[in-house]
């Protein structure tokens, strides 16, 4: 591993650590609060520093130290972690997180950032003071009292523990100095004695000055952990043998120690004595013991390793425990292997290259059936059936739970409520529910904005709210379902509504519509999509400048998807986001009129019916279908379709004043409307190509894809075309209207 | 970057001037263009006053560099030192390579 590529897993690492912190501290924020909670969060702070030391990362080091140390005082239950210190310490995670996006070097110049730092670290201090002089105290007594007894010298001696490194031999090659090592070890305690072990060095002509000959033994005096001491070596544990004696390791084990270690075990010896693990008598002894008792074992039968450490009880329980925790973080570790990061430019490439597939599978698909060979037709029906397991297989690998994003929001509504003065309870359901990842990249600013709304323009003050006699603590839905296809995203509250008069006030004054426009709720509701508009009577630093909501919208389109608005006066409003479930392929039903190819996707289809079985409301474009009115489109008329030389000969001879004959019915949300085409051919698997910039005026289309016979078809888009047809039936009714009207009034002069 | 300077005097010595940046970055570099080839007289002065950066690759020259003319029974001194290396050598408890003339002394715990 490179160094810049294990400082990337440092990055990524910081990332989730920062975040686990996040979502623990709200936790804590919200009254939960246990042992586990305090360990996840203090580990994850202690992560981060102890990552960023090896990379020599001081400024992440020094203010992470701190913070570590006062999760470290809560976690032994020295201090509570109430309101105040929570808020602190979200701080501290927020300039955690941009101390790890600026290198040291940047650090340097951001002024800013260090006086942030500072500010913290005085916000802090109330919780941590106490502590630094109680240690400073405990020092100072200890320096007071250690000549005078012998004991404390023990316990003093006792918190040296013993490191012995032989590390990879690529370690210097990979980036990584033993020196950065060391200085992190320094700042866990003090090193007392540090051996360098030169006897690895070759001959002159046999040195490779990128291979790393040194060893060291290292006396260090701290009262850390052994998983801290060991994260130390994370990055270089391969290939390394690193061996880390606490403080109250028996002698023998040092014996074992020097056994194993490739060097001469006088000089190893030797070593151990200067740094101070053993006394020149022990080890003499030890040495002469350990003669003996190797004599007798022979004669008995060879224990395992284990039992004998066992019955000698040289290990001490620290260390059990510590192998143990290992162990289960190894299982962990072995679980989150399982997992694998990859480039999404990859995924993104298999993608397309299914996508090719789909294509050339349909082909293949039409090529069979014109042979008309059955074994054949039936081989491409399997082949076909893997290729969609395929794509489909494919297509889950980039679904991301929307959970995450979700989460984020916890953060944002904790801190908003509390500017804005107002209680309000963050709700998340259907956190699971899959999206693509592109999406749930690209929704969260649009989110952000409906949610920021929601809660500045939304939700009422808390005294507002007792007037009208609601509960103090608005509440915030955010909901994830599944429906028809499609991902719905809801973002719900019970606060006050869209003042619907106002927004018409503000409309009409902005001159988007006129005093006489007859609008529709929805419509009316659309209208602060609309740049530059807000209802907001005073701007605060959240939102009402009316920039954002446009955005909102632009972004939802630009994913195909739509929003869709209702909202009650006095009991809340809902925005729903609509979206399709993937961008990539779809599953389309191919139709066709006067031999232009058309891909309807099919989770909006209801059903296909026979236009001319029904009764075709006079002059409008309607059909009674089973009582209901359903508006339709005739892809001929909106798309201007002319039928080509051939079709005109063909309809000479049929002689007959030929029209679309088939009707798809297309659901999307509440609406429905038909869709009257020629032919209908069928469910195909859809590749979506985006369609160019120069068509990007072209309402009802979203985008083409080329059929297995070369052809292109276009892929409708059905929320336009449906907002299409309402807009066409209104109008239509209203001209209808004012004709009558007009005739009416005509009339009688003629 | 690295710079030697490697002057064979006629009183029978060797004196090898490093200067610059003693890292990883120039150890290959070092190592091919002087230590393979290097000439050693029987004593052999060091100096490494302007040496401003030194990493562990760059100590493990140095410690090739004596460990070479120990072996050819020469003797070196290294004559001047700075802070840089100073305190390397301090915290590694590498004094007795630096000092050969003590070398026998073992350092105090």
């Amino acid at each position: 591993m490179s160094l810049d590529a294990a400082l990337q897993t440092f990055y990524v690492e910081a990332q989730e650590h920062l975040e686990s912190m996040e979502s623990v501290l709200l936790q804590i924020d919200e009254g939960e609060c246990n042992d586990d909670m305090l360990n996840d969060i203090f580990r994850s702070a202690h992560t981060i520093k102890g990552s960023a030391g090896i990379f020599g990362l001081d400024h992440i080091v020094s203010f992470t130290h701190v913070v570590e140390n006062v999760l470290d005082r809560a976690r032994d239950n020295e201090i509570t972690l109430d309101h105040d210190l929570i808020n602190i310490l979200f701080k501290c995670r927020d300039h955690m997180e941009s101390l790890v996006s600026f290198s040291l070097d940047d650090f340097q110049d951001e002024t800013e950032l260090q006086q942030t730092g500072k500010s913290l670290l005085i916000a802090l201090s109330p919780w941590t003071n106490e502590d630094l002089n109680s240690r400073e105290t405990e020092e100072d007594s200890t320096e007071l009292t250690q000549p005078l007894t012998n004991i404390q010298e023990a316990i003093d001696d006792k918190k040296c523990w013993h490191i012995s490194l032989r590390l990879s031999n690529d370690c210097l090659r990979n980036g990584m100095d033993p020196l950065s090592f060391i200085k992190f070890l320094a700042s866990l305690g003090e090193i007392k004695h540090i051996e360098c072990l030169t006897d690895n060095f070759p001959d002159l002509a046999d040195f490779d000055p990128e291979n790393l000959y040194l060893a060291y033994e290292i006396a260090l005096q701290s009262n850390a952990d052994l998983a801290t001491i060991e994260n130390t070596f994370m990055f270089v544990q391969d290939d390394s043998d690193i061996v880390i004696l606490p403080p109250d390791t028996k002698i023998d084990d040092y014996i074992n120690l020097i056994e194993n270690l490739p060097e001469s075990k006088e000089r190893l010896g030797e070593i151990l004595v200067r740094c101070g693990a053993l006394t020149q008598n022990s080890l003499e002894q030890s040495l002469t013991q350990q003669n003996q008792t190797r004599q007798n074992s022979e004669h008995e039968d060879k224990q395992l390793l284990g039992e004998v450490l066992t019955q000698q009880s040289t290990v001490p329980e620290k260390v059990v425990n510590a192998a143990l925790n290992k162990q289960k973080q190894s299982q962990n570790a072995a679980s989150e292997s399982k997992q694998i990061r990859v480039d999404s430019d990859r995924l993104d490439n298999l993608i397309n290259l299914i996508g090719e597939l789909v294509i050339n599978q349909q082909r293949i698909d039409l090529l069979a059936k014109k042979s008309g060979d059955p074994s054949l037709v039936e081989a491409v029906d399997d082949f076909e059936d893997f290729t969609e397991q395929i794509r489909d297989a494919a297509l889950s690998l980039r679904m991301v739970p929307i959970g995450g994003t979700f989460q984020k929001f916890k953060r944002l509504v904790r801190d908003t409520a509390q500017e804005l003065g107002k209680d309000i309870e963050l709700i998340i359901e259907g956190a699971d529910t899959e999206l693509d990842r592109l999406m749930v990249e690209k929704l969260a600013d649009p989110l952000t904005h409906i949610v920021r709304n929601a809660m500045d323009h939304g939700l009422e003050s808390i005294e507002q709210r007792q007037a009208a006699g609601k509960p103090t603590k608005g509440q915030l839905k955010l909901a994830a379902y599944h429906d028809a296809g499609h991902i719905i995203l809801a973002i719900s509250d019970d606060g006050n509504g869209i003042d619907k008069e106002r927004v018409r006030e503000k409309a009409i004054d902005k001159g988007i519509i006129n005093t006489e426009t007859v609008m529709t709720d929805n419509e009316l509701f659309h209208l602060i999509f609309h740049p530059g508009f807000s209802t907001a009577q005073e701007i605060t630093n959240l939102s009402g400048r009316g920039v954002g909501m446009d955005v909102v919208k632009r972004n939802v389109e630009a994913l195909q998807g739509n929003i869709e608005i209702s909202s009650e006066t006095g009991q809340g409003s809902t925005f729903k986001i609509r979206l399709p479930l993937t961008l990539a392929i779809i599953d389309g039903f191919h139709v066709e009129s006067h031999n232009t190819h058309f891909i309807i996707p099919q989770a909006t289809i209801i059903e296909c019916i026979d236009l001319d079985a029904h009764i075709d409301i006079e002059g409008r474009h309607c059909i009674n279908l089973r009582g209901d009115m359903i508006p339709y489109l005739n892809m001929e008329e909106i798309f201007n379709l002319t039928p080509s030389m051939k079709q005109e000969t063909n309809r000479d001879k049929e002689n007959s004043k030929r029209h679309s004959t088939e009707l798809v019915i297309v659901q999307f949300g509440g609406e429905m409307a038909g869709i009257a085409v020629d032919k209908l051919n069928g469910e195909i698997q859809t590749v979506v190509k985006p369609l160019g910039p120069i068509f990007k005026a072209l309402k009802g289309i979203g985008g083409s894809s080329l059929l297995g016979n070369g052809d292109i078809a276009f892929i409708l888009d059905v929320p336009q075309l449906i907002e299409l047809a309402i807009g066409d039936e209104t109008h239509l009714t209203k001209s209808l209207i004012s004709s009558n009207e007009n005739s009416n009034q005509n009339s009688p002069t003629e | 970057m690295a710079k030697i300077k490697i002057t064979q005097k006629r009183n029978n010595s060797t004196e090898i001037t490093f200067s610059g940046e003693l890292t990883i970055f120039c150890a290959m570099e070092i190592y091919q263009e002087h230590l393979q080839k290097i000439k050693l007289k029987p004593k052999v002065i060091i100096k490494l006053s302007s040496v401003s950066e030194i990493d562990t690759a760059g100590m493990q020259i140095l410690l090739i560099l004596f460990k070479e003319i120990t072996k050819q029974s020469g003797e070196y001194e290294v004559s001047s030192i700075n802070d840089v290396i100073r305190d390397y050598v301090k915290l590694f408890n590498l004094e007795s390579c630096f000092s050969p003339s003590i070398k026998n002394i073992e350092p105090q715990l």
